[in-house]
């Protein structure tokens, strides 16, 4: 029955867990300007995610050590600076990003400005995570994170053409605009591949004690949450496809996405956005400043875990303070979210390599996952996702030059 | 030695193209485009806001961002050289905005 319970909260975390400013942002944007055309991209995504946080929860589950700790141990602290530092940096701006998500939400239902919304959104997150618990933290935003569920509403309500959509989960040559295409292409693979998601996962499983028992759960929660949050990110693309699409209205500003539901939904779309935009960017905004202490508390081995207190592991609970404070720092100065959601995607997209590459090793590793290692579909799963992330890294700039971002 | 060069090289190498990645130039083609999609959107908010399908504190907002986006708009495309064609279909494009906008703001002031 416990696991059932477990099996559950997974799913229901993923669900929410998925959807974020990042996800909101590209596949809006994926669908206005392209239609359904880009579905395909949010299900490579998806299963890239699923195939990642499989693998993190299974190394985790099996030799009861983090992704981030075997990462420094295997292959020495030199090496592990340049994950680590690239970790940092780019879930330091998505970190950024999500505060101004959760601000944004603030300023649609209050109309006072998001920058005066930053520190205290960043001043929430931090009580939640100096009073709280692991359990705290991820049971907290996962039932809420239920409310994303109007995006499939409304996306039914438009009555899709399923058999288009269903075409364009197949990739597809772009009819106009190549560069914005694939641009925005490897966004929507930033924001559903986030390096953080899997690094929080690794540890999520370790907080909840996860032994080799738990794989099936692992299995299940890395596969059907993600596919169920996928399903999201596409509903959010179909109703733009429907409703911005024909209108020929760009997304140039968060201001203009909620107005896709006004169609679907009336006056409560608007408020239903809003309400998803707090909770799924608040969830995102724990778990990335999260995962960014326990990857460096990890790597140099210092006290972690959100389940002790903060003067047992002060140097984890300080970590997470400093970057939570500078993250709502650039909302205040006045970065516009939106132009940084769509850099810090691309340059998540662009980060994956140095953390990809890595994991793939480690899940060949017997002495470490024994007969747990990878067969032979996930390690092609993790090559073909290696080798993308490559390609991603070489072509952001180019197309980012050639007028695609 | 070497291996401590090559990781200081590595970092920043990496990560050089991608912040350059971040930084993109506005052409007038851009800009226009960006005109005519804020246009749509307010009369969208206009025609919504008209049948009580959005909160007036949202449509409130979107004028405001709509407005923004005018006269950003405006000094992109006025510091540019355009030819005489571009310069008017530049100028069509921003009264149009500024139109749907005056609609809009009509809309919020009634009664």
């Amino acid at each position: 029955m416990k696991k059932w319970g477990e099996l559950a909260l997974g799913v229901v975390t993923s669900i929410g867990g998925f959807l974020e400013v990042g996800s909101i942002a590209t596949s809006a944007q994926a669908g206005a300007e392209f239609g359904y055309q880009l579905a395909w991209a949010l299900l490579l995504g998806t299963i890239g995610l699923a195939v990642l946080m499989e693998a993190s929860g299974r190394l985790a589950a099996v030799s009861g050590r983090t992704y981030a700790d075997l990462l420094r141990e295997r292959f020495g602290i030199r090496f592990f600076m340049l994950p680590l530092v690239a970790l940092l940096l780019v879930s330091f701006l998505v970190l950024a990003s999500e505060i101004g998500g959760v601000s944004l939400a603030l300023q649609f239902v209050t109309g006072v400005n998001l920058r005066w919304w930053a520190l205290p959104v960043a001043l929430l997150g931090w009580g939640l995570l100096w009073r709280g618990t692991f359990s705290a933290v991820e049971q907290g935003t996962a039932g809420l994170g239920l409310v994303a569920l109007m995006f499939a509403v409304a996306a039914v309500k438009m009555h899709p053409q399923w058999g288009m959509l269903g075409r364009a989960l197949l990739p597809s040559i772009p009819h106009h605009e190549p560069a914005r295409y694939w641009y925005l292409v490897i966004s929507i693979l930033g924001a559903s591949i986030s390096p953080y998601l899997f690094v929080f996962y690794s540890a999520g499983a370790i907080e909840d004690g996860w032994s080799p028992e738990h794989l099936v759960v692992n299995k299940v929660t890395a596969g059907l949450g993600n596919l169920f949050g996928g399903g999201l990110a596409i509903a959010v693309l179909v109703v733009a496809a429907l409703v911005l699409a024909p209108r020929h209205i760009r997304i140039d500003s968060y201001a203009q996405v909620p107005l896709m539901l006004s169609q679907p939904l009336g006056k409560a779309g608007v408020l239903l956005f809003a309400g998803t935009l707090f909770i799924t960017c608040f969830g995102a905004t724990v778990e990335i400043v999260l995962a960014m202490a326990y990857a460096l508390a990890q790597g140099f081995g210092w006290p972690w875990s959100e389940n002790l207190r903060p003067g047992k592991d002060s140097r984890f609970a300080s970590s997470y303070t400093v970057f939570l404070f500078f993250a709502a720092l650039i909302i205040v100065i006045g970065v516009d979210p939106l132009a940084l959601t769509n850099i810090s995607m691309v340059l998540t997209a662009a980060s994956l390599p140095v953390t990809v590459v890595p994991l793939l090793v480690l899940m060949n590793d017997r002495t470490l996952l024994r007969r747990y290692v990878n067969g032979p579909f996930a390690n092609t799963a993790l090559v073909v996702l290696a080798l993308m992330s490559v390609v991603v890294l070489v072509a952001a700039l180019p197309l980012q030059l050639t007028g695609g971002g | 030695m070497h291996r401590v060069r090559l990781a200081s090289f590595a970092i920043p190498l990496t990560l050089l193209p991608l912040l350059l990645a971040g930084c993109g130039g506005s052409s007038p083609d851009k800009t226009l485009t960006s005109v005519s999609s804020w246009t749509a959107t307010v009369h969208l908010a206009t025609a919504d806001f008209r049948r009580r399908r959005v909160p007036t504190l949202y449509a409130t907002e979107l004028r405001d961002q709509a407005r923004s986006a005018l006269l950003d708009s405006r000094r992109t495309l006025g510091s540019q050289p355009l030819a005489v064609d571009d310069r008017r279909r530049a100028t069509a494009s921003l009264d149009s905005l500024h139109a749907a906008l005056a609609s809009l703001d009509h809309e919020l002031d009634a009664p």
